[in-house]
């Protein structure tokens, strides 16, 4: 049997639409309330080179941060907590799987590509579980610190909501795709998604159904919330965070030049 | 509440706007903030100004605010201002920041936009300007005072050198063996130095600049940099870091212009002095001592090898070290204008530093910057654990 991905399984056309439509709102909030925060610091005077260039050179800098070793491999964090440091990676590293391998399953299904078939769709899948998998440990761990060690760890409703809403839509996806596996009776490259599959055998379309909307509607507020949350620290850290390594450089000229 | 609406982004730079959207609140700086250490209170923790901050500008220039109103409650602002100023601004929670927040500038900043809206500076910092307008000090001492008391007989100060000595109010008014070692060193070095006279030597503006008082900083820049140019200073000496922090950091933008002259820390002067084989220790120190990182020379201006070199040439002796050292040294209480205000927190936080170096076993405590020489000594006052402190400057002056 060719094995392949099945994009909107199960999924009536008028749900599809819905999605569609979701994802059009929540993008426009993203991109609107990032548009916002991001003018507010081009208000500012900079005072350092970089943050003196023009905003469209700086955001494709920024975005090349993202993946800077600094940036990927969260070398700041290592020096104060290695255990803080891995999950970070595994967060930071499953967020970027997931979001690649959604990006990827997007242009194979409208351009009709066909890619993700046979074996590469076996490695395809396997990844993305990977990926899903240390999201799920990595937020799972941030959630259990900030619960667990309240007199170490600052916590509140402003720092927890992301993580929860982090922590639903990885488990819905999980559930989702269990739910997938046990009615077409498959069992791909994800053993993530296999072991899921076992929880939910029996189940019907309609709870897919539930799930899949469960999936959808927590993935998309995610998305219009980060502009709006101080989860906006995943661009903005990236750029500090290189600011700062610029500025140890500088240090040593002040008065050592 | 109050109706009023101000903009709480105006007078910050572009890269504080994106440390305060940077902060991930992953709580490493509640560790190592001192102020943290003695009280506990995480309402006055680093994230906690930065989150009470950005929920000003949220509150005043967000989407809501601007469709509908901004508002911002007044006890919040209260709250914001006394933590903000209850910092020593030690730099300690920027240094281990995971996201690289530049919190040694940021948190003066923030000061000044409190001065702005007429909420701060806090008790006694509001004299300052005034004293510093009035006698050039800001302990509102007579200028003329200054030197007298503790200047070294026999020392020449030549009218026109190329090394020029700025002695500062502190070390002038309330640390004096540190001066007065100042000058013994630089003259036992042979070197030509000159000092401007004692009522040309200004505050340099760092207590101005670290309670957000920035007003009279500018004028004050302008007539210590003509003063120091006049007299041929290319070399520009001080040994309080807080001075050689605003001097290295600050003046050029103050002033208009790259200055005429280097700055350096004593410590870097005598060092290279003692390398190049000009300064001799000759009296040995069979003790063992321990060595303070100040918060504004090692996180502010990055010297940190140079005292150790010095005091590593002392015959015999013995240098051990915090556990906190160098860059993540621990503040003694004295920093960011906050020992008159929140005395007893200083005092706290000094005798953390005595209990470690009495634990240690040092026979000796020495530190290199004057606030942090005042304050140590007020620790000690009345306090069951004792050490002997002396200024790096004050131990050299007196093995030459």
């Amino acid at each position: 049997m060719d094995i392949y991905r099945e994009v909107f399984i199960f999924i009536p056309e008028f749900l599809q639409g819905l999605f569609y439509l979701g994802s059009l709102i929540a993008i426009i909030i993203f991109l609107s309330g990032s548009y916002f925060r991001i003018r507010l610091w081009f208000r500012a005077p900079a005072e350092e080179g970089l943050l003196r260039q023009n905003p469209l050179r700086f955001l494709l800098k920024g975005l090349l941060y993202l993946l800077s070793p600094e940036c990927l491999f969260a070398r700041r964090v290592f020096l104060r907590s290695p255990l803080r440091a891995w999950m970070l990676i595994l967060v930071y590293w499953g967020f970027l799987i997931l979001f690649v391998g959604t990006v990827v399953v997007a242009i194979d299904h409208y351009l009709k590509a066909g890619i993700l078939r046979g074996n590469i769709y076996l490695v395809f899948s396997l990844i993305l579980d990977a990926g899903g998998l240390g999201l799920l440990i990595g937020t799972a761990f941030f959630i259990s610190r900030r619960l667990f060690l309240k007199k170490e760890v600052l916590s509140g409703w402003y720092d927890l909501s992301v993580l929860f809403l982090l922590l639903i839509i990885v488990i819905s996806g999980f559930s989702v795709e269990g739910i997938r596996l046990a009615i077409t009776h498959r069992s791909d490259l994800s053993p993530v998604g296999v072991l899921f599959s076992i929880l939910f055998q029996g189940a019907s379309e309609s709870l897919y159904l539930i799930f899949w909307f469960i999936h959808v509607l927590s993935a998309l507020c995610f998305i219009a919330y980060i502009p709006f949350s101080k989860q906006f620290h995943m661009f903005a850290s990236q750029i500090t965070t290189v600011l700062s390594i610029e500025r140890e450089g500088r240090l040593k000229e002040l008065v050592h030049d | 509440m109050t109706e009023k609406r101000y903009s709480f982004t105006e007078g910050l730079s572009r890269r504080q706007l994106i440390e305060l959207d940077a902060c991930t609140r992953c709580s490493e700086c509640l560790k190592w903030c001192p102020v943290q250490e003695v009280t506990g209170r995480r309402e006055i923790s680093p994230p906690e100004k930065i989150r009470l901050y950005r929920e000003f500008i949220v509150n005043t220039e967000g989407l809501k605010a601007r469709l509908f109103g901004g508002k911002v409650d007044r006890r919040l602002l209260e709250d914001f201002v006394r933590a903000v100023y209850e910092c020593t601004t030690c730099g300690a929670c920027g240094e281990v920041c995971e996201v690289g927040i530049f919190s040694q500038r940021l948190w003066p900043v923030l000061r000044r936009k409190m001065v702005e809206m007429g909420l701060g500076p806090i008790g006694p910092q509001a004299n300052l300007p005034g004293f510093v307008k009035e006698t050039g000090n800001v302990y509102n001492k007579p200028p003329q005072e200054r030197f007298k008391p503790w200047f070294p007989e026999g020392v020449k100060v030549h009218e026109k050198a190329e090394i020029g000595y700025y002695a500062g109010c502190t070390g002038c008014y309330e640390a004096q063996p540190m001066v007065r070692g100042d000058v013994l060193v630089l003259h036992a070095t042979g070197y030509a130095f000159t000092m401007l006279p004692p009522e040309e030597e200004v505050c340099c503006g760092f207590p101005l600049f670290i309670t957000g008082q920035w007003e009279l900083l500018e004028d004050l820049v302008k007539r210590l940099v003509s003063a120091y140019e006049a007299r041929g200073v290319k070399l520009l000496l001080s040994s309080c870091p807080c001075c050689v922090n605003i001097m290295a950091r600050d003046w050029p933008s103050l002033y208009g212009k790259p200055l005429p002259f280097k700055i350096r820390h004593i410590s870097q002067f005598v060092a290279e002095a003692i390398r190049s084989g000009r300064l001799i220790i000759k009296r040995s120190l069979r003790e063992r001592i321990i060595y303070h990182d100040p918060c504004y020379l090692s996180r502010g201006v990055g010297v940190i090898e140079e005292p150790r070199y010095v005091l590593r040439s002392i015959p015999f002796v013995e240098l051990i070290e915090f556990e906190r050292h160098g860059l993540n040294s621990r503040c003694c209480g004295a920093g960011g204008a906050a020992r008159k205000v929140f005395h007893e927190n200083a005092i706290k936080m000094g005798r953390l530093t005595i209990d470690e170096a009495v634990e240690k076993g040092a026979d000796r405590l020495i530190l290199s910057c004057p606030a942090c020489y005042s304050k140590m000594h007020e620790a000690m006052e009345g306090y069951e654990r004792q050490i002997r402190i002396t200024d790096i400057m004050e131990l050299i002056g007196g093995l030459l």
